[in-house]
């Protein structure tokens, strides 16, 4: 479930996974016998093809207005010289600001902190002080920032989303961003290994053309280079193929991976939340090209196969699910149960809210199943300007809110991950005399909007939580809305649930009186 | 190479210092010598340790495992016959963990918390058997408590300096070991609210007093 401004991309891909999702009714995850199979041959093929930024997706959303929107300092470091009585020291402080106050004395410093009313400028108190003879210096007491800002180039120009959680401070809380915690992605796939895939397509007819089938096609597939080595993926599954090759064939998946745990602060590319964590590929839903491989729509994205996924994942080891994924419509109590069980065993549970807050805002089943969980939330996206964005679900299941881009506004941007470069996945939307089979060894950084992308913010989020030591899916839950930068009405409330997650705050924990 | 100095022992001396000068004062009475020749008021400073379990149980217990601190001060004790004033100064400092409490359950967090408390008192009551070896003794007072509370990282922000006045009472026994030496062992309940309670591990327990109840044994010097 997710939404995202790509040309031809979008209409498919959704319809693609809303259709699968919304599929009727349960059946067994092992395919009937003469049910199609792929050709997977592992690690054939060349090295994947990283083709950088999709820009024609991006038109340059601002971030928000200085350095993460924080209030000028109220304080001033002052350094008087040396034998300069008390009653002279205060004297200079009257005169350079009437609120000022000095501070009690610091552990290891040779200066003095004088506090001021945060109306004033503290830049003009510090020149008034500096200026004077008693003094040997005087500045404003700025603040210094985590020493973790990637080195990765799209970090700065693209990824507004991650300064917004707040999370290059949690990094440098924990700088082993869950390196002991695996989140299980209940997705579309995750592009994970390396593999040449030979099938058999069948032709078919789409937008009133007839596309040609095409026999014994072999189609390149590789990891995506920035979700880490072979290592890194662990306890991989297909419920949609039957499988343990949950291969995407679409990109959200990947995409989603990639805001979880994108290879972080290595030079190359974006970054993702908890880029040590472990991920483990359940593929629950399918692409286009699933269906166009031969799977029918009734076995795609079935509550069969997601409680199955699930419960696979809790069995698996899986300390966190992302579900990306949802459907409005009657209850799914399989679900329902399978999120209790997991939850059961100590996995925290992420819920898209939906995308359908423009389009009738149906109540989305998971997300509102999660939101009556302790130990799963729900969550809604947020623009690039911290408000609501226009397609996210609002409802009294929505718990909390994370950054997914404003879709329809092109200033208010998208998040940017890397997954497969759409117009080579795409071919099924070319024209029929351009048709061909698709290639899933190209990669770019493609800018998706949509509480789908939004979820993975928390669940990374969850998975440093539960590194610092949060063991309960209930407290994790706990934690990131209690810590939550309220937005919208006061308290809790239906667009934003508790408010836009804040990583830092939630794994810093509390004190006794704060 | 320089010899490194311990956080917060600049703040100590001056409280050395000012037991010793007192020290060094006792013995003067402030006033004449009554029939029996004992001093009709006098000023014996004394060194106090007190175990204080803290009212806010769980709070302590989620930043420090326990509940129970140690706290180590001194004072001055201007006694009459039947009557005594206790002027004291304690601290209590000790670095613990930042955690999170949910349904009961308390996840600490390994982010280092450093929790000092710094209680002013005056204490006033009356003294039982005055003339005997063991005097019992009994008071209530007041006190300013300042509580600070600082994380291990450099941002000041989660900071907290913060002092509210509180409420004591006292009851104990002062016991004769020396000619010029006392000992005093008492029960020492205090209520501070104002501090705790509105914020942190405290408001999710529902705990606002940072007083509770102490042990005390203090070392007087004096007639």
């Amino acid at each position: 479930m997710f939404r995202f401004r790509a040309r031809l991309f979008a209409a498919a891909c959704v319809g693609a996974l809303l259709a699968g999702i919304g599929a009727a009714r349960a059946q067994s995850s092992r395919l009937p016998l003469g049910s199609p199979r792929l050709d997977v041959r592992r690690d054939v093929g060349l090295p994947p093809v990283d083709v950088g930024l999709r820009t024609w997706e991006y038109v340059g959303p601002a971030r928000p207005g200085g350095a993460r929107g924080e209030p000028p300092p109220d304080r001033v470091i002052v350094k008087f010289r040396g034998g300069i009585p008390a009653d002279a020291r205060a004297a200079s402080l009257r005169s350079a600001s009437p609120t000022a106050a000095m501070a009690p004395p610091l552990d290891h410093a040779d200066f003095e902190i004088v506090r001021i009313d945060p109306a004033e400028d503290a830049a003009a108190v510090a020149r008034e002080l500096a200026g004077r003879a008693n003094v040997e210096y005087a500045q404003p007491d700025y603040r210094v920032h985590t020493t973790l800002v990637p080195n990765d180039p799209l970090y700065r120009e693209v990824q507004w989303n991650m300064p917004m959680i707040d999370v290059e401070r949690a990094w440098d809380v924990q700088p082993l961003a869950g390196s002991a915690i695996t989140v299980a992605v209940l997705d579309t796939g995750v592009a994970f290994m390396n593999a040449t895939i030979t099938h058999s397509i069948a032709g078919f007819t789409r937008g009133g053309a007839t596309y040609p089938p095409l026999p014994g096609v072999s189609i390149p597939y590789s990891a995506a280079p920035q979700l880490g080595p072979p290592g890194r993926f662990v306890a991989p599954q297909d419920f949609i193929w039957g499988t343990a090759t949950p291969l995407d064939f679409d990109g959200h998946g990947t995409h989603v991976a990639g805001t979880i745990g994108q290879a972080t602060n290595d030079g190359v590319g974006t970054a993702g939340v908890a880029y040590n964590v472990k991920i483990m590929p359940v593929k629950v839903v399918c692409g286009e090209w699933d269906r166009l491989f031969g799977i029918s729509p009734n076995r795609c994205g079935t509550d069969s196969q997601v409680a199955q996924g699930i419960r696979y994942a809790a069995d698996s080891g899986a300390n966190v699910i992302n579900m990306s994924i949802g459907r409005s419509g009657p209850p799914a109590p399989a679900i329902e149960d399978a999120m209790r069980y997991a939850i059961g065993k100590g996995v925290f549970i992420v819920v898209a809210a939906g995308n359908e807050g423009d389009t009738g805002n149906p109540v989305e089943v998971l997300a509102e199943i999660a939101s009556r969980l302790p130990g799963a939330v729900s969550v809604a996206a947020v623009d690039v300007f911290r408000k609501q964005a226009p397609y996210s679900s609002f409802g009294a299941w929505i718990e909390l809110a994370a950054p997914g881009g404003g879709g329809g506004s092109e200033r208010s941007g998208y998040v940017f991950q890397q997954t497969f470069d759409p117009d080579l996945v795409e071919t099924y939307s070319a024209p029929v005399r351009s048709y061909g089979p698709p290639r899933f060894d190209v990669f770019a950084y493609v800018g998706y909007g949509g509480t789908s992308m939004a979820a993975p913010h928390v669940a990374g989020a969850a998975a440093m939580l539960r590194q610092q030591g949060l063991t309960s899916p209930a407290a994790i839950e706990e934690a990131l809305e209690r810590t939550a930068v309220d937005l919208g009405a006061p308290a809790r409330d239906d667009l934003y649930g508790f408010g836009l997650i804040d990583v830092r705050n939630a794994i810093r924990g509390l004190g006794l009186a704060r | 190479m320089k010899a490194r100095r311990r956080p917060g022992a600049r703040r100590r001396w001056p409280l050395v210092a000012g037991l010793l000068a007192l020290a060094l004062a006792a013995g003067r009475p402030a006033a004449a010598q009554d029939d029996a020749g004992e001093a009709a008021v006098a000023f014996r400073p004394f060194l106090l340790v007190s175990a204080q379990a803290y009212a806010a149980r769980d709070t302590f217990e989620a930043a420090f495992g326990q509940s129970l601190q140690a706290l180590v001060g001194g004072g001055l004790s201007i006694v009459s016959r039947r009557f005594f004033v206790d002027l004291s100064a304690s601290r209590f400092r000790k670095t613990g963990e930042r955690a999170f409490r949910s349904g009961g359950e308390t996840f600490r967090l390994g982010i280092p918390l450093t929790v000092a408390i710094t209680p002013l008192e005056l204490a006033f009551g009356y003294r039982f058997r005055p003339s005997r070896r063991i005097v019992p003794f009994a008071g209530a007072g007041l006190g300013s408590y300042r509580y600070e509370e600082t994380s291990g990282e450099s941002d000041p922000e989660g900071n907290v300096d913060a002092r509210h006045i509180g409420y004591l009472a006292v009851g104990g026994a002062e016991f004769l070991a020396a000619r010029w030496l006392r000992v005093a062992l008492d029960a020492h309940y205090t209520r501070v609210p104002g501090i705790l309670g509105a914020g942190g591990i405290s408001q999710q327990a529902g705990e606002d007093d940072l007083g509770g109840t102490a042990v005390r044994l203090r070392v007087i010097v004096g007639p």
